[in-house]
């Protein structure tokens, strides 16, 4: 806290009325101008993030369990953290062009040119903020993305299959064709007869 | 005398005695930390005024890139040009401004409590 008092100055010359008429312009036109630019800075980023989004620009998998488990969930992670960037980026966006519907005291409102410089620098905050979470948003979106393309595919289902001519055998189905089966297992391709099987049990993965 | 009875004209102009009507009748109010409000009565018009006096202001992208413009000097002992910015009616005012043109120049002292 401080105490402020004021004594004469030296003589004003035209410097000083130029330097404090832009101070006025400067602080009279502050909230409208921090409203156009939070404005402009909305409209843009929404269609930026329309234009990833609603237009398919970026598209992997549209299903995350084609995904290797452990990839799936950073997708998952990632597109989580997308969201809540997003939906924070936006009202902070919102708030900066708009402001927030805020009840205050009599008592504690202060003076117009004041509130709107104090409304103007948290509205510049505001906007700072939604840009870059808005930005975040659109680099977690795309980390996603690039998960679902690079990312290893889950192995398909694996079937264990019991017969008496050739015992246990386990692997992925390649094809089914008249009462045979054939998997492909770890030494290749082999058919089981599913009218002799006396055991069928579909497993995550076979056993090494 | 009344500006709204007598409006005087828009007029650039500064005498001495404006600092010194100024320093002696307007009030210094230190709202919160980097911004003092200074009000009163326009030496020339009478017009009541208020004059924040702010150390940063939004200034377009400069300003969301960490770049703001202070328009307030150096904290303790430095000077403020002031104009009126009152919002009475004076002829000949040229569209954007304020006030009555005067203008006019204070020091003003900032002391940490």
């Amino acid at each position: 806290m401080s105490e402020a008092r004021i004594v004469p100055g030296p003589p004003a010359t035209r410097d000083h009325l130029l330097a404090a008429q832009e101070r006025a312009r400067l602080l009279r036109t502050e909230l409208p101008r921090v409203r156009a630019a939070a404005t402009a800075w909305r409209n843009a980023l929404a269609a930026l993030l329309a234009a990833l989004i609603g237009f398919s620009l970026i598209k992997g998998r549209s299903d995350v369990n084609q995904l290797a488990t452990p990839w799936a969930v950073v997708v998952g992670a990632l597109l989580l953290t997308a969201l809540v960037c997003g939906a924070t980026g936006a009202l902070s966006l919102v708030r900066a062009a708009h402001g927030r519907p805020a009840v205050s005291a009599l008592r504690d409102l202060l003076s117009r040119r004041v509130a709107d410089h104090t409304e103007a620098l948290a509205a510049a905050t505001s906007l700072r903020r939604g840009i870059g979470l808005t930005l975040l948003c659109t680099a977690f979106l795309v980390a996603a993305v690039a998960v679902t393309w690079y990312g290893p595919a889950a192995k398909p289902p694996a079937l264990q299959v019991t017969t008496p001519a050739v015992g246990t055998i386990c692997g992925t189905v390649v094809r089914a064709d008249r009462g045979t089966l054939v998997l492909r297992t770890a030494s290749g391709e082999v058919l089981a007869n599913l009218s002799e099987a006396t055991a069928i049990r579909p497993v995550d993965a076979c056993p090494a | 005398m009344s500006a709204d009875q007598n409006p005087l004209p828009y007029k650039e102009v500064t005498e001495p005695s404006y600092g010194q009507a100024a320093a002696e009748s307007f009030t210094v109010e230190h709202v919160r930390k980097g911004v003092v409000v200074l009000r009163g009565s326009c030496p020339r018009c009478r017009g009541a005024m208020e004059v924040p006096l702010v150390g940063t202001v939004f200034d377009g992208m400069r300003s969301l890139l960490g770049q703001r413009r202070s328009t307030a000097a150096a904290p303790n002992e430095h000077v403020e040009p002031l104009v009126c910015t009152c919002d009475d009616t004076h002829p000949n005012r040229p569209e954007g401004r304020t006030g009555c043109g005067a203008y006019w120049t204070i020091l003003l002292t900032t002391e940490s409590l």
